[in-house]
């Protein structure tokens, strides 16, 4: 019962925006539809999908290798290093991207005019989403390679070398975990709006916001122009369904692991040394924010923050502790086999995987409507559209934990009379406390990355700080801009901070 | 004779707790060692270490006579000791198809293609799995993912193998199969075989010598007849006392 209302609610998010496009696509005049015969915007779709196809090879390239020497190499700073390489995953591509600009732009710290050509093309722009979206397949690769069997490693290592190993039978044996972060890098890349607005090249997402912004919001156009998107959405969806869908996935650190690293003598050096490099190419971005901000009186950058950063985290923790409420009976759902809870996650998972766009159109559609302006006309609008698109997050992170507990547990306390809510609170929650807060910090830190979707709906004087920074850098004080990047990545590196700590924090 | 392995002195502490305690004994040319003793005595850890995935605290590791683990050092890597060792949970690769687990360690060596798939066949005959090469561990049954582990082991040709309780788990009528399998195939093959179990039945159908190890120390090592004689703790003479009678007539 509990599960089945958690699903209704899920679905009562993600449900309204999905069905307003498809409707009003149905709908559509013959007019709107003539769009689709202009041959640029099919060329511009093929060039958005071959970007996001690069940025995705590119980041798997280098993700997947470096995710297994975080794995299973030592080395000194390890985990300083790590934090460094992930820290842009966690931020708007945007931001980093301005950092580029600083550094390679023509009057950059490095620029020159080769660089300048270079960060000005779909050759920058895949770069610049590729550094920024790298640490997702590192960080998924060394997650499905520490949740691996350690015995398996083992088994051949008495085989076989090091690398050999690696490549071989680690990464292959997690290529669940690491076809997810292929996924989840080609959508976000896809769905990306500021950086191809920033480096001045025309994708189709940001042709179509771009247009969107440019009339009085026309909704059977809109949705004709969203309608390319949706077989690349039905295509991601379907990829996510078919390569992970409810595939055990436990990655939470709880295996023994194999006690002797993988990589030692030239094999920790050369891990070292790919790990440093990772590290120097997340933080060169940063250099270059620094030095634009040098001089910035801390008062103005406040004032021309206003309210934006606390808008972002009010949104972005209402809709993390919504997300978490869904995710505790859908994520035990989910892990437990339970049919609504599948269902669910199903639902949640095309609510990630549709482009911003068609989501953010969507979301228009459904709540600008004279009934639900207490909604739409409030910063409630960003907490629904964060629950939607980061939902799903929550939910596999809870399953992925509960997942790696014996079934006994919870048995032991039905047999003791417990019934089912009160196993879910007494039981369930606090042995997965540590998978709860993991849930409710990514949901809050994809919620504060998120630009390309708030863009599209944010209420009048509710913008949260992505957005207000993506706003200014059109033309706004330069310094400022760039220190409102650096506040903004400051409190990411709280969050991530947090996170940490929570990671090694081990039960007594 | 030579020792195929040798373990001096050996100790193993992970954290504040000795897992081995001055642990020597050796594995002589053909002959099958059996190693029992209780739970968490330290069976596990003793295998890890002369396969070389775990460094010992104090003493060393021989292997064919060269100093191969010393105190906190791993100086001969896994790879390349030629030691096969058959892991108590099987760590079959799951993503690799029966062919693709034997062949593995094979290739790595850098044995010729030919070659590979004539000594797979063999193996897998001999473990009575011909004709299931192409067959992934998830498609076969609990009895025939042990003999893919046993055949992954073999098809190295190692100069010794390790053996963690690898009949665990099975119902009684497929392990007393294995249990002749194995002891057909070690006997015939005469690979020298430290043979971990906590099982007075397969020590008495498999030892040549037994070792006891109790909370990481040896408490008995000799022939399996001296045991009922010579143990000095319970668990010894419990152990003895649960030999299969030999059959009467």
């Amino acid at each position: 019962m509990v599960v089945a209302g958690a699903a209704a609610a899920a679905a009562v998010f993600v449900l309204p925006p999905l069905v307003q496009v498809a409707v009003r696509l149905v709908a559509a005049d013959a007019a709107s539809l003539g769009l689709l015969e202009h041959d640029r915007l099919w060329a511009l779709l093929g060039r958005s999908v071959a970007i996001a196809g690069a940025v995705t090879l590119l980041a798997s390239f280098a993700g997947i290798p470096l995710g297994l020497f975080f794995a299973r190499a030592r080395f000194p700073l390890k985990w300083p290093l790590f934090a460094v390489h992930l820290l842009p995953m966690l931020l708007p591509p945007f931001l980093p991207a301005l950092g580029w600009f600083h550094l390679l732009g023509r009057s950059g710290l490095l620029g020159s005019a080769a660089t300048s050509a270079f960060l000005f093309s779909v050759w920058g722009l895949a770069f610049v989403l590729a550094a920024a979206l790298t640490p997702i397949v590192t960080t998924l690769t060394m997650l499905g390679v520490r949740g691996l069997d350690p015995s398996l490693e083992e088994a051949g290592r008495l085989a076989a070398r090091p690398l050999a190993v690696g490549l071989r039978l680690l990464v292959p044996a997690a290529w669940p975990a690491i076809a997810l972060g292929a996924v989840l890098v080609f959508t976000l890349a896809f769905s990306e709006v500021g950086v191809p607005m920033l480096l001045r090249v025309v994708v189709y997402p940001s042709a179509v916001f771009a247009r969107l912004g440019g009339l009085s919001f026309a909704p059977s156009e809109a949705a004709v122009l969203l309608l390319p998107l949706l077989p690349v959405a039905a295509g991601l969806f379907a990829a996510e369904r078919w390569l992970i869908g409810t595939r055990p996935f436990e990655v939470m650190g709880l295996r023994r692991e194999p006690a002797l690293p993988l990589f030692s003598g030239r094999g920790a050096l050369l891990a070292c040394a790919s790990c440093v490099g990772a590290a120097v190419v997340s933080a060169l971005p940063f250099a270059g924010l620094l030095r634009q901000a040098a001089g910035v009186q801390a008062g103005e950058v406040l004032a021309w923050a206003g309210s934006s950063p606390l808008n972002g985290l009010l949104a972005g923790a209402t809709a993390a502790t919504i997300a978490l409420v869904l995710a505790l009976p859908l994520g035990h759902g989910l892990a437990r086999g339970s049919r609504p809870a599948r269902l669910a996650d199903g639902v949640l998972a095309a609510g990630f995987f549709v482009p911003s766009a068609v989501l953010g159109v969507g979301l228009i559609a459904a709540w600008n409507r004279p009934w639900s302006v207490w909604l739409y006309g409030s910063m409630l609008i960003l907490v629904a559209g964060f629950v939607t698109r980061y939902a799903v997050i929550a939910v596999r992170t809870v399953a992925a934990a509960v997942r790696q507990t014996a079934p006994s547990l919870e048995d032991a306390a039905s047999v003791s009379g417990a019934g089912y809510v009160r196993r879910l609170l007494l039981v369930v929650a606090p042995v997965h406390v540590r998978g709860l807060a993991a849930a409710w910090l990514l949901v809050l830190a994809f919620s504060l990355r998120d630009l390309e979707t708030a863009v599209m709906y944010y209420p009048p004087g509710g913008e949260p700080l992505t957005v207000r920074i993506f706003t200014l850098e059109a033309n706004g004080p330069p310094k400022v801009v760039a220190a409102l990047a650096l506040a903004h990545a400051g409190v990411t590196t709280l969050l991530l901070a947090g996170a940490l700590l929570l990671a090694r924090w081990r039960r007594p | 004779m030579t020792a195929v392995l040798a373990v001096q002195g050996l100790s193993v502490v992970a954290g504040r707790q000795a897992i081995l305690e001055d642990v020597s004994l050796e594995l002589r040319e053909g002959e099958i060692l059996v190693v029992a003793g209780p739970s968490g005595g330290g069976k596990t850890t003793l295998l890890r270490t002369l396969a070389g995935l775990v460094a010992p605290t104090a003493g060393e590791v021989r292997v064919g006579g060269v100093l191969a683990s010393a105190a906190r050092r791993v100086i001969v890597p896994p790879e390349r000791r030629r030691i096969a060792m058959v892991f108590q949970d099987l760590a079959l690769w799951p993503h690799l198809t029966v062919h693709g687990n034997l062949a593995f360690g094979l290739a790595a060596q850098g044995v010729a293609r030919g070659e590979r798939a004539r000594r797979i066949a063999e193996v897998l005959d001999w473990v009575g799995l011909a004709g299931k090469a192409a067959r992934y561990p998830g498609q076969l049954s609990g009895g025939e993912r042990q003999r893919v582990a046993l055949a992954r082991a073999l098809v190295l040709e190692p100069v010794a193998l390790l053996l963690d309780e690898p009949l665990t788990s099975l119902d009684v009528a497929i392990k007393s199969e294995l249990l002749d399998l194995l002891r057909g195939l070690l006997r015939t093959r005469r690979v020298p075989t430290l043979y971990v179990s906590h099982e007075p039945r397969e020590a008495s159908a498999l030892a040549d010598r037994l070792v006891l190890l109790e909370a990481g120390r040896v408490s008995y090592s000799g022939e399996l007849a001296t045991l009922a004689h010579e143990a000095k703790t319970t668990f010894g003479r419990l152990f003895a006392a649960s030999f299969p009678a030999p059959p009467s007539g």
